[in-house]
C-alpha cells in the first residue's frame, strides 16, 4: 500500500489593488486575476519538486473540473483532501502549462471566504497560492520529488510565509485511498483513464 | 546455518538465483541477460544430469507437506537413500561448470546476493544432502540430528501452494518463462491490477512463451467488445454529462479501429488501460455521480 500524503506547494500570487479595481471595471464587478499557480521541476518552499510530466498530466486531468465549473479552492489550506464548500473562496477558470510554469485565471467568489479574500487583495495584502494534492514523495538528496501517484485536488489561497521555508513540512497528513473517492467522483476517474488512453494513443 | 554451507554450491539456490535473474532482466527488458540466464538454466538443469536429479530431490523436500511425524521419518529415509545414489564426482563437476558459466557469462556481481525467501530451508537441505553422502563414520552426527529435526519441522509446516518457483515440471523454456514472468508481475502489481489485467498479462506471457498469439488475441478481442458495450451503456445512462460523453465517444472511435493482427507491448499496455476504463465504467462502487 502506497503511503499517500496531503502535499502542498506555494507560489506568491502578485497583485496590486489597482489591478483589482481594473478587473472589476472590465468584468462587471467580478474580481478575476491571472497569475502563476505553480512551477514544475523547481524546488518549492516545502522542499519538494513537482516533475513536469506529472504536472502536465494533472493539469490535463484538472480541465474537467474547470469545464464543469467546479475547480474550487479555499482560503487557507484545510487539513483535508476534500474541498469544503463552506470555505470556498474562488474558482479557477483556466489553468495551463507554459515553459514549465502553470498559469491560471482565478475568479474570486462572493462567498464569505471569497469576500475576505477580495478584501485582503484590495488592501494590498501579499498572498500566496498553493496547490493541494495527494501523493507520495521520494527523497533525492536534500529534497523530495513528488511521485507518479500524485493527484491534484485544487489550489488554495494562503498567507505568504514570512520566512523562506515557513511552509516546510517533512510530511503531509497521511491520506487513505478511500478518502480520494470523496474527492474524485466516478466520471473524474473515467476522465483520468481516458486522458491516459489519449496520451498513449498520441491523441491531442 | 552450518559454517560449511556454501551458497554457491547449493543447487536450489543456484536455480532460484538464475530464475530471479531471468525475471528481473525480463521486467527490465534486458533480453540479452534474460536469454543468457535462461540458456544456462536449460543447459545445466536438463533431465538426466546430476544437477537435475538433485534439484528434483530438493523440490520434493521443499514442496512436501505432511501432518504426521511418522511420515516425515519415511520421507527423510527415502531422501537419504536417493541422495546417496547420486554420482558425487559428476555432481561436483556439474556444479563447478555451472558456477563457472554463471560467473563468466552473466558477470553479475550481485548474482549470489539475491534474496531468497526460503534461504534457510534450502541451506538446511543442501547441508543434509552433503552430510548424508559422506562415508560412514565421517558425518557430524550432532549437526545431522539438528538439521534432520529442522527438515522434519519444515515437512510438518503447511506450505502456500503458489509461492514456489521451484517446480517439478520439466524446466522447459516456455513454461519457465511464463511462470517467471507471472511470478514477477504478480509480486509487483498484484495489488493494483484488476482481474482482466491479470488475465491479459497471463495470456500475453503464455502467447509469448509459445510464440502463438491466439490466446492473447482472443482475450484482447473480448476486452475490446466488452468495453465498446460498456461505453455505449454508460453514454446511454449519462447523456447529461456532456464533457465525459464527448470524450468517451472519441475514445470509442479509436478503440473500434484497434487492429489485433499485430500485438506487441504497446498494444498490451493500451489494453491494460482499456481494461481499467471498462472496470471503472461498469463498477457500481463509488458511483457518486
Amino acid at each position: 500500500m502506497k503511503d499517500l500524503r496531503l502535499l502542498n506547494s506555494y507560489e506568491v500570487f502578485d497583485y496590486t489593488p489597482s489591478m483589482i479595481k481594473e478587473s472589476r471595471e472590465k468584468n462587471e464587478g467580478k474580481v478575476i486575476m491571472k497569475g502563476i499557480l505553480q512551477k514544475a521541476d523547481t524546488l518549492n518552499q516545502n522542499g519538494r519538486i513537482y516533475p513536469l510530466e506529472i504536472l502536465q498530466r494533472e493539469i490535463r486531468n484538472y480541465q474537467k473540473f474547470i469545464a464543469e465549473n467546479r475547480a474550487l479552492g479555499e482560503l487557507d489550506h484545510p487539513d483535508s483532501s476534500v474541498v469544503n464548500l463552506k470555505n470556498v473562496s474562488h474558482v479557477i477558470k483556466e489553468a495551463y502549462l507554459d515553459g514549465g510554469i502553470v498559469y491560471g485565471t482565478v475568479e474570486l467568489l462572493d462567498t464569505p471566504s471569497g469576500k475576505i479574500l477580495q478584501s485582503l487583495v484590495e488592501s494590498g495584502v501579499k498572498l500566496g497560492i498553493s496547490s493541494r494534492g495527494v501523493g507520495s514523495t521520494k527523497k533525492q538528496g536534500d529534497y523530495h520529488v513528488v511521485q507518479d501517484d500524485f493527484q491534484l485536488i485544487c489550489w488554495d489561497y494562503v498567507s505568504e510565509p514570512s520566512t523562506p521555508g515557513a511552509f516546510m513540512l517533512p510530511e503531509g497528513k497521511r491520506i487513505q485511498s478511500s478518502e480520494l473517492q470523496k474527492v474524485f467522483n466516478k466520471s473524474d476517474r473515467i476522465d483520468r483513464i481516458l486522458n491516459d488512453i489519449f496520451i498513449n494513443k498520441g491523441v491531442k | 546455518m552450518s559454517k560449511t554451507h556454501n551458497k554457491k554450491r547449493n543447487t536450489a539456490l543456484l536455480y532460484e538465483f538464475l530464475v530471479k535473474t531471468i525475471s528481473s532482466a525480463l521486467v527490465e527488458n534486458d533480453k540479452k541477460k534474460s536469454s543468457t540466464a535462461l540458456r544456462i538454466l536449460r543447459r545445466h538443469f536438463k533431465p538426466g544430469t546430476q544437477l537435475y536429479k538433485e534439484f528434483r530431490l530438493f523440490n520434493a523436500l521443499v514442496k512436501t507437506s505432511v501432518s504426521s511425524e511418522a511420515v516425515t521419518n519415511t520421507i527423510i529415509n527415502e531422501a537419504r537413500a536417493a541422495a546417496q545414489q547420486a554420482d558425487m564426482k559428476q555432481l561436483d563437476r556439474e556444479k563447478s561448470l555451472l558456477i563457472r558459466n554463471i560467473n563468466h557469462m552473466l558477470r553479475d556481481d550481485n548474482f549470489y546476493d539475491q534474496p531468497v525467501s526460503e534461504y534457510r530451508t534450502f541451506a538446511t537441505i543442501q547441508t543434509l544432502l552433503n552430510e548424508w553422502r559422506k562415508s560412514p563414520g565421517t558425518a557430524d552426527i550432532e549437526s545431522l540430528a539438528k538439521y534432520e529435526e529442522q527438515l522434519r519441522s519444515w515437512l510438518l509446516t503447511e506450505k502456500k501452494a503458489t509461492e514456489h518457483v521451484l517446480s517439478d515440471d520439466t524446466p522447459g523454456e516456455s513454461r519457465l518463462l511464463m511462470k517467471v514472468m507471472m511470478k514477477k508481475l504478480n509480486e509487483k502489481y498484484s495489488a493494483s491490477l484488476n482481474t482482466d489485467q491479470k488475465e491479459i498479462i497471463r495470456s500475453y506471457a503464455f502467447s509469448a512463451a509459445n510464440d502463438d498469439l491466439t490466446t492473447i488475441k482472443r482475450k484482447l478481442t473480448e476486452i475490446k467488445d466488452e468495453l465498446l458495450n460498456s461505453i455505449d451503456g454508460y453514454v446511454d445512462q449519462h447523456s447529461e454529462s456532456e464533457y465525459i460523453v464527448k470524450k468517451l465517444k472519441e475514445a470509442k472511435d479509436n478503440i473500434v479501429l484497434e487492429n489485433l493482427e499485430n500485438i506487441d507491448d504497446s498494444t498490451v499496455s493500451r489494453f491494460m488501460l482499456y481494461s481499467s476504463l471498462r472496470h471503472e465504467l461498469i463498477d457500481g462502487d463509488g458511483e457518486n455521480k
